[in-house]
């Protein structure tokens, strides 16, 4: 029997759901959205993460700083165009963690880079100031507000709350972009 | 390449929205519908469109959600343990694509698969007396609602439903149940 | 001078300034779609206040949670506050938190430490 152009059109998605759910279930992956980041969708992602939580029977501390964790990381992947951002969760026994995806240009890769990987270097009390300085508009630390269309703060930010490394991946699209992805981890045990 | 990307490129190329995988409750569900509501009114999408996407979502995560409860979560076979399951929601040119996927035990397939043939040969008309027959007790018998649920879908959708069962071992195939609405508002 | 009273909504929070009393509150959540847009008529309503303030001044802050650009009008308000007390009239600012909410907590000692406004930190009551 020949397909129909329809049965052609179903087929992608449709095959690829089994893969996707035991590569989220793998992976521990709660959910993913791509698409625009705005905040009414920020606050439907948390409500849905907290009915998952209260199932978990998560400890409320724990739960208050992913929502933080959440808010603020959502914040990375605002103002993308093309493409939208990736937002996923993930639930394991000992940590959750929060990922943002979104396109960068390419020529900031190296800055967003150099950033982070100092970020992770910083003493708490170092990521405090260099936060209170950025809070209050100052340029000093030579960190400009934005790199490469991120908010420097937000990363900061991140980097305070999840008490642990950034995590971060960069991808090669073309000429003029890459694909820029920012794992925050919360561990059960610490914090 | 890293994980995020991955996903990333698949939700580009499958032009999906959202996908969740975990317990379905009942909050769960009325969070999902949320988002998807405010994600439908947010994009500025016709207002009949709107409402059969979130009647159809409403229908299949139901489905999905009463479906669950037939599964012994402890049997030693079930390839997960428990009531987890997959939704997944994209938007294409034409159409709205809802897909929602669990285990089944494989001596169901058989049955579910004649049902859902059964649903997509039918026409409009024979998919109400199917409704009705089904509603009345006469049709599909024993397994109760189970098969109002597919009907049901099939009618909110007026297209025919997709399916597809991944064996995962010798109990127990992955399910995968895609309903479409179409963004062609109706005249 | 009219109060200021702004409702809650599920992304930006409940404002309530009143000149009469001399209390003002800030609470929810506060993630908006154009928070300097928000803000503004705060700002411009302080700037107003800070004319003839009361002598004494309490502010609550009881939010849930708020993203970095919050942080930073936050702060804002917080300055123009600072501002009035300076000037010799006692602004009183309360920053409750949720005990388990150890990120609001800071926020709240950050504040303190950019801050020469008295803020007492207090453990909000589980309802």
């Amino acid at each position: 029997m020949v397909a129909t152009e329809s049965e052609l059109l179903h087929e992608p998605a449709l095959s690829y759901a089994y893969p996707l759910y035991r590569n989220m279930l793998d992976n521990s992956v709660v959910f993913i959205y791509n698409g625009p980041i705005t905040p009414d969708l920020i606050v439907d992602v948390l409500n849905l993460v907290e009915y998952r939580l209260e199932d978990s029977r998560e400890d409320r501390r724990i739960s208050k700083k992913l929502f933080n964790i959440m808010v603020e990381s959502f914040t990375i992947g605002d103002d993308v165009e093309r493409g939208g951002a990736v937002l996923l969760v993930r639930q394991l026994p000992y940590l959750y963690a929060v990922s943002v995806g979104r396109r960068v240009r390419g020529d900031s890769v190296y800055a967003i880079k150099s950033f982070i990987d100092w970020v992770n270097t910083c003493s708490s009390e170092e990521l405090r100031d260099a936060y209170h300085h950025l809070l209050q508009g100052k340029a000093t630390h030579s960190i400009p507000p934005h790199i490469g269309g991120v908010p420097s703060i937000s990363i900061l930010d991140l980097a305070r709350k999840s008490h642990d490394f950034l995590h971060y991946n960069f991808e090669y699209l073309d000429d003029f972009e890459s694909f820029f992805s920012l794992e925050a981890r919360i561990r059960k045990n610490n914090s | 390449m890293s994980m995020t990307y991955s996903y990333y490129k698949n939700m580009q190329l499958n032009n999906i929205i959202f996908v969740y995988q975990g317990e379905v409750t009942a909050d769960l569900v009325s969070s999902i519908l949320q988002m998807v509501e405010n994600k439908l009114e947010g994009e500025g999408e016709d207002r009949k469109v709107k409402k059969r996407v979130f009647n159809v979502m409403v229908e299949c995560l139901q489905n999905v959600y009463h479906h669950l409860d037939a599964l012994p979560p402890t049997d030693p076979s079930n390839p997960v343990r428990d009531k987890t399951a997959l939704l997944m929601i994209g938007r294409e040119e034409k159409d709205y694509y809802i897909i929602t996927g669990n285990h089944v035990l494989n001596d169901r397939i058989p049955e579910l698969k004649s049902r859902l043939d059964r649903i997509n040969r039918a026409t409009k008309e024979e998919l109400k007396q199917l409704y009705q027959e089904v509603l009345t007790g006469t049709g599909f018998s024993e397994k109760g609602t189970a098969g109002l649920g597919m009907i049901d879908i099939a009618r909110k959708s007026g297209q025919r439903l997709g399916y597809d069962f991944h064996p995962v071992n010798d109990r127990y195939s992955f399910f995968s149940l895609e309903a479409r609405v179409s963004r062609i508002p109706e005249k | 001078m009219e109060a200021l009273r702004i409702e809650s909504t599920h992304k930006t929070p409940r404002v309530i300034l009143d000149p009469e009393n001399g209390i003002f509150e800030f609470s929810g959540r506060s993630i908006p779609e154009d928070s300097v847009g928000f803000y503004t008529p705060i700002f411009a309503w302080l700037e107003e206040y800070s004319k003839q303030p009361l002598p004494v001044t309490h502010v609550r802050f009881d939010l849930e949670y708020f993203n970095t650009s919050s942080s930073k009008n936050i702060l804002e308000v917080l300055k123009r506050l600072e501002a009035i007390h300076a000037a010799g009239h006692e602004v009183r600012v309360t920053w409750y938190y949720d005990e388990d909410d150890e990120d609001m907590e800071e926020t709240g000692q950050d504040y303190q430490a950019l801050l020469n406004l008295p803020i007492e930190l207090s453990v909000k009551v589980q309802s």
